[in-house]
């Protein structure tokens, strides 16, 4: 490892006004140039604390107290003159969409210099540079609206790379992007880091992508403690249980690697594999339990020739009884416009949608909700009361129910959500994966048989949204049909029955999940998707088993 | 030469100065013939395509009836001392007819000043102008520039809103009361996520460095030309004709605290 010569923090405290326990809790860490490193933690382990601090924002912004000694090259921060810092550490934001503040491409690059006074004929150098490295020189001159979501995430790392930083932290800079942008924004970020050698610090929800590049780990747990700091693959080996228990997210490879040393199939070494070859010869014959499709006769949803202005053109499919469907495709593909169709939320302008036999527009808009559930991909949107016992009440007192009917089916839904602890809190104060579960309570509680949801995990840890899941598992075994919108090659590979990809508002397939991944890499690829990790595995097998009878003959 | 390429700030200035000269006068002529002035300006100059034009002067042209019309038919008729004027079954004074056209010509002056603004400059270039000559902090200008992004954010979130609320089974608001309910249940969803995106913002662009000091430079640097000048003497010069027209011709006549 490389001395630490960037940050060094030692005895980090930051609490918040308001709460008991403090955010972070005597962190010590150092970070150095050329290095790249992975920050893990659940969901409020206070990692964007930690980015905060780093990147000096704290303690100016901050409602609360920080302790400890913070460096920068040796030099404390508290020497720095308000924005100086930024001249060498920057940073990459989770969502495309608020982190600019100009409306052309060329002007939010520029305007990070500007701060930094450098003179214009600098930055008009600089900033060609910049939208160079990233690949967007052929969008200079347009502006950010019209841009697709990867590409402004790529104009995001523009601007900061603009700026010649040390080091950069990127906090969850992929997790809106569909797989394909997301494997290109690592793949152009990780060039970059080898090309300048510069300091990476990475917070990520979804590592199966970087997990090629890493040098170093650092893990948090619940309660803001740093507790492992050191290579990968051996850190993840060490504390796996820890890992599970904590709700950090497992990559696939090293769960599976887990599995096979568990089993003896791989002999247990200190440090899980790094690539998928590694492992991919060793599996035994039916180690995934592929989920049997589930088909049903009856169709539930069917859409003949639904358009939607420009947005969706001609769309037919029929949707049956106790599916579950994902719609996948790239960003702007319109996938959530279809859902929305789907759900009686938007009228299409052309064609027809008819539910159990009805058309959709002939419900009276109070049946159709009591037929059909949507559940946002923020979940604040649906909230309308105070608490969250009147939260889940609200959709049966809306029908007159007795009250005693009411209290008892909302007890029962808080219950069985693992919300009555906080039936009396207010919606907003909830956790993420509380407020996920609240969402799709109210969206349950009147049994309706068909639920639509707009990417369901997303922004959960691994645990909220396993949790997740597995209610909506349940409730696809009670006969409900579910369609997700989804980003996630996993769950569409583990859970869907069906898979619909759309592809600039026509559906270009409409099949298994399994015939999806027959594709190919090309067509895949094409639709700015992926094949999930079972199936890389099995072509990594296949790959090797040819490399060896290629050797023989 | 071009509207486009003129200096935004200048050219703020030029035309406030225009509607201060046009607001001393109240006759109908001259403001007829500065209109007609400002839109052979705008076209001639301003490289505007018509129909965008149209889109926004038909409502301030409407507005502008609107007035003609009001003070037409509710002039004082029993005080006047000229002409009387028939129109079909209506009957009016000369003198009323003059004051409701002189007031509708001046609103559509005005209307015709802004809309040569909105529809010739950039609304970067006019904040940088305004950061660059008229030393407006960039505090204030960047934060008009972020809040200028938000505004067809808060759209798509309002629908969304409505969306998600309607599938929960609420109704649209019936009634007055029923829409001021309705809408105090979107203010708090809507505000708690505007406050959020705000503050990401804010620590993006406090994260690039920017602390809101004048310290700073500029990629795009606004100048003042001379073709500024000429356009402010161009203007000044299409009032004086204006006057001129209208003195010759008998109308003119300074504000007076008529209506």
């Amino acid at each position: 490892m490389a001395p630490h010569d960037l940050v060094e923090i030692k005895d980090l405290n930051v609490s918040y006004e308001e709460a008991k326990q403090p955010v972070l809790h005597g962190l010590n860490l150092s970070l150095s140039k050329g290095e790249t490193t992975l920050l893990l933690g659940p969901s409020g382990s206070g990692k964007s604390t930690l980015m905060y601090t780093l990147n000096g924002l704290y303690p100016e912004e901050l409602d609360g107290k920080l302790t400890g000694e913070r460096l920068y090259r040796e030099r404390p921060y508290e020497s720095f003159n308000p924005g100086e810092l930024s001249r060498g550490i920057g940073v990459v934001f989770q969502e495309p969409e608020s982190q600019f503040c100009m409306l052309t491409v060329e002007d939010e690059v520029a305007f990070g210099l500007e701060n930094l006074d450098t003179p214009p004929d600098v930055i008009a150098e600089k900033v060609d540079r910049a939208l160079g490295l990233v690949g967007l020189s052929d969008v200079k001159e347009a502006t950010i609206t019209s841009l697709s979501g990867g590409m402004k995430q790529k104009l995001a790392l523009a601007c900061v790379l603009a700026m010649e930083p040390e080091l950069i932290i990127l906090d969850e800079p992929t997790s809106l992007l569909d797989p394909h942008s997301r494997q290109a924004f690592v793949e152009t970020v990780i060039s970059l880091q080898q090309e300048k050698g510069l300091g990476l610090l990475i917070i990520e929800h979804n590592l199966d992508e970087w997990l090629a590049y890493v040098d170093r780990c650092l893990l948090m747990n619940r309660n803001g403690k740093l507790f492992y700091d050191g290579p990968l693959a051996q850190g993840f080996h060490e504390h796996y249980e820890t890992i599970k228990k904590e709700g950090i997210w497992m990559p696939h490879l090293f769960r599976t690697a887990y599995q096979l040393m568990q089993q003896g199939v791989i002999n247990d070494r200190k440090a899980f594999p790094l690539e998928l070859e590694a492992i991919s010869r060793h599996i035994p014959h039916g180690f995934f339990k592929g989920k049997i499709p589930l088909s049903s006769a009856m169709p539930h949803l069917s859409l003949e020739n639904v358009s939607y202005k420009h947005i969706i053109h001609p769309v037919t499919s029929t949707i049956h009884k106790g599916e579950w469907v994902a719609i996948v495709g790239a960003n702007g593909a319109g996938k959530t416009t279809l859902s929305l169709l789907l759900a009686g939320l938007m009228i299409p302008s052309g064609g027809t949608i008819t539910l159990n036999g009805n058309c959709l527009e002939d419900y009276r808009s109070e049946s159709l909700w009591q037929e059909v559930g949507y559940v946002f991909q923020s979940p604040e949107h649906q909230f309308v009361a105070d608490t969250v016992f009147e939260e889940v009440a609200f959709g049966l007192r809306l029908q007159e129910r007795p009250e005693s009917e009411v209290e008892e089916r909302t007890e029962v839904m808080l219950e069985h959500y693992g919300l009555t602890a906080h039936k009396d809190r207010h919606p907003y104060t909830l956790s993420q994966g509380q407020k996920r579960r609240l969402s799709i309570a109210t969206m349950m509680v009147e049994n309706q048989g068909l639920l639509v949801l707009d990417e369901p995990t997303f922004g959960q840890d691994e645990h909220s949204a396993q949790e997740i899941i597995a209610l909506l598992q349940q409730r696809q075994q009670e006969g409900a049909t579910l369609v997700m919108v989804t980003h996630d090659m996993e769950l569409v590979d583990q859970h869907a029955d069906r898979a619909l990809v759309m592809e600039n508002g026509s559906l270009a397939f409409d099949g298994s999940p399994e015939e999806l991944w027959e594709k190919g890499e090309h067509w895949l690829t094409h639709h700015q998707l992926q094949p999930p990790f079972r199936v890389r595995l099995e072509q990594a097998a296949k790959k090797g088993a040819d490399t060896i009878e290629s050797a023989r003959a | 030469m071009n509207l486009q390429e003129l200096n935004p700030s200048v050219k703020a200035i030029t035309l406030i100065v225009a509607v201060f000269l046009l607001a001393f006068v109240f006759d109908p002529i001259t403001p007829l013939v500065f209109s007609l002035g400002i839109i052979t300006i705008t076209f001639l100059f301003g490289h505007v395509s018509f129909k965008r034009w149209a889109l926004y002067f038909i409502p301030f042209f409407i507005i502008a009836f609107g007035f003609f019309w009001t003070t037409l038919v509710f002039s004082d008729s029993s005080n006047h001392s000229g002409k009387l004027i028939e129109a079909g079954f209506l009957t009016f004074p000369l003198e009323g007819f003059q004051v409701a056209v002189s007031l509708a010509l001046r609103v559509l002056g005005f209307a015709l000043l802004s809309l040569l603004f909105i529809l010739t400059t950039n609304k970067t270039d006019f904040l940088l102008s305004l950061m660059q000559q008229l030393k407006l902090s960039p505090k204030i200008a960047y934060g008009v520039l972020a809040g200028y992004r938000f505004l067809p954010l808060m759209l798509t979130e309002l629908k969304t809103i409505r969306m998600a609320h309607r599938i929960r089974g609420i109704h649209r608001g019936k009634g007055i009361s029923g829409r001021v309910r309705e809408l105090k249940r979107y203010v708090i969803p809507l505000l708690a996520s505007a406050i959020r995106k705000a503050e990401r913002t804010a620590v993006a662009m406090e994260s690039k460095g920017f602390t809101g000091s004048r310290q700073r430079t500029f990629y795009r640097t606004m100048n003042i030309s001379y073709k500024d000048w000429v356009f402010l003497g161009m203007v000044l010069a299409l009032y004086g004709v204006s006057v001129y027209t209208s003195v010759s011709w008998g109308y003119f006549e300074w504000y007076n605290g008529q209506l």
